[in-house]
């Protein structure tokens, strides 16, 4: 029984080495490892910083371009983002001083604000973001600088940040944004997106498209009546229609 | 004043909304209501103002421009008409002639907002403690180009109430002539 012991005792102190040297093996192969990635990451920033100047100078190079045509600062920023570089994160520094960039989206944000607090109480803090972006243009009439959807979605995803309800939602086929932090679920969505043609609807259309009961349909709208995002029209002669204001566009 | 051929463009000065067919049916949503009668209000300064018009007779008008739309098919309800013009009256736009709201005499600025502009104008030009005739406020050279040029006599006379109200004109209602009362502005 004893040497039986003493085999254990000599397995175990094997196992104990063995485990003792696997630890050390990982440590080893881990430290090579950081060291590596270390490396990797100092080439990385390094050739970042690299990028980044070049970036810079390509900005200050282009920057009536920048300024200028949409689809040109769009890829911009698209440049941007993939390697991190924020040109709306200060109004400080670089980006704003030279390219006056955070200068622009920081007015255009500013537009945004007024034009959706105009229409809110219309529209119920919901607009198409078309509708959104040629009200817009109608006020900055003067300037020269041309905008874009693109542009507009920039800067609510700033604004968003601010916490007050800012957001972009799809409904189907419209992009949408929304001002107000409202109790939007999804049966409001399923609505508002069969009627995105028509801007309007009646019971028996949505019933008819939705399958749902008259009751869950009615109760939806009586919701996105309260929050006044729909309104009614009892003149068409038969069924009461619900219009979106936010969907409707006048017919040319 | 019959609705613009074009549609209503940007350019006609009609609001896009006139289009929408909701617009036309009474909003039962309070605070819908309450917005729509803003955008109704806005609408009719708009016409008011393009027609050089003092009142609005309910049953004649009530057919045309702006409150039936022919090309959507959509009118304002007589009784809606009233509705509007009652909340009209509380915002100091103008007040009923009869008891049977038939016609509205009405102005396409509140009041308040008149009292406001004609004091302004007074004490940017220099007419504090001077005196004035009501008509060199309605039609005086000194008053050329001003908005509230033109307007008719009883109606400058409702805004100068307003005034006296708070202590910054007083109207020396003497003699039969309304044009010749004299009209002084104070500073306050």
């Amino acid at each position: 029984l004893r040497s039986l012991d003493l085999t254990t005792k000599m397995r175990r102190k094997a196992g104990i080495r063995g485990i003792k040297a696997q630890q050390a093996q990982q440590k080893a192969v881990q430290e090579k490892g950081d060291e590596l990635q270390a490396a990797k990451m100092e080439e990385m920033q390094k050739s970042m910083v690299k990028f980044k100047s070049e970036l810079e100078t390509f900005a200050g190079k282009h920057k009536k371009e920048i300024n200028k045509d949409p689809a040109f600062r769009a890829q911009f920023n698209q440049m941007c983002m993939k390697i991190g570089v924020d040109p709306l994160a200060s109004n400080k520094g670089f980006w704003s001083d030279v390219l006056g960039i955070g200068d622009f989206y920081y007015e255009l944000s500013v537009q945004i604000i007024e034009v959706c607090l105009k229409t809110r109480n219309r529209n119920g803090g919901l607009i198409a973001i078309r509708e959104l972006l040629r009200l817009i243009k109608h006020k900055r009439k003067k300037q020269a600088n041309a905008i874009s959807v693109d542009d507009i979605k920039c800067a609510i995803a700033k604004l968003k940040g601010l916490g007050n309800g800012f957001g972009v939602i799809t409904i189907g086929n419209v992009e949408m944004v929304k001002s107000v932090p409202m109790e939007f679920n999804r049966d409001h969505s399923t609505v508002l997106s069969h009627c995105q043609q028509s801007a309007c609807a009646t019971i028996t259309q949505l019933e008819r498209k939705t399958k749902w009961t008259k009751t869950r349909i009615e109760q939806t709208l009586n919701m996105m009546l309260n929050e006044g995002i729909a309104w009614i029209d009892t003149q068409s002669g038969s069924e009461t229609i619900y219009w979106f204001p936010s969907l409707w566009q006048k017919s040319t | 004043m019959a609705a613009p051929k074009n549609g209503g463009g940007n350019d006609s000065g009609i609001p896009e909304y006139w289009f929408m067919p909701p617009f036309f049916t009474l909003q039962v949503i309070e605070k819908t209501k309450q917005t729509q009668f803003e955008m109704w209000i806005d609408l009719i300064a708009f016409w008011l103002k393009q027609e050089k018009k003092t009142a609005i007779y309910v049953n004649k008008d009530s057919q045309n421009f702006p409150f039936t739309n022919k090309q959507i098919n959509r009118a304002l309800k007589v009784d809606d008409i009233r509705a509007l013009l009652d909340f009209m009256a509380t915002q100091k736009y103008g007040s009923w002639n009869d008891d049977e709201r038939t016609i509205f005499s009405v102005s396409w600025k509140s009041m308040n907002a008149w009292a406001t502009m004609i004091y302004e104008w007074a004490v940017n030009q220099g007419q504090i403690k001077k005196i004035l005739t009501l008509y060199d406020i309605h039609s005086g050279d000194i008053t050329a180009g001003a908005e509230f040029h033109g307007l008719d006599s009883g109606l400058i006379l409702k805004i100068l109430d307003v005034l006296e109200d708070e202590g910054k004109c007083q109207v020396f209602k003497d003699g039969a002539v309304v044009d010749e009362y004299g009209v002084k502005f104070y500073e306050t």
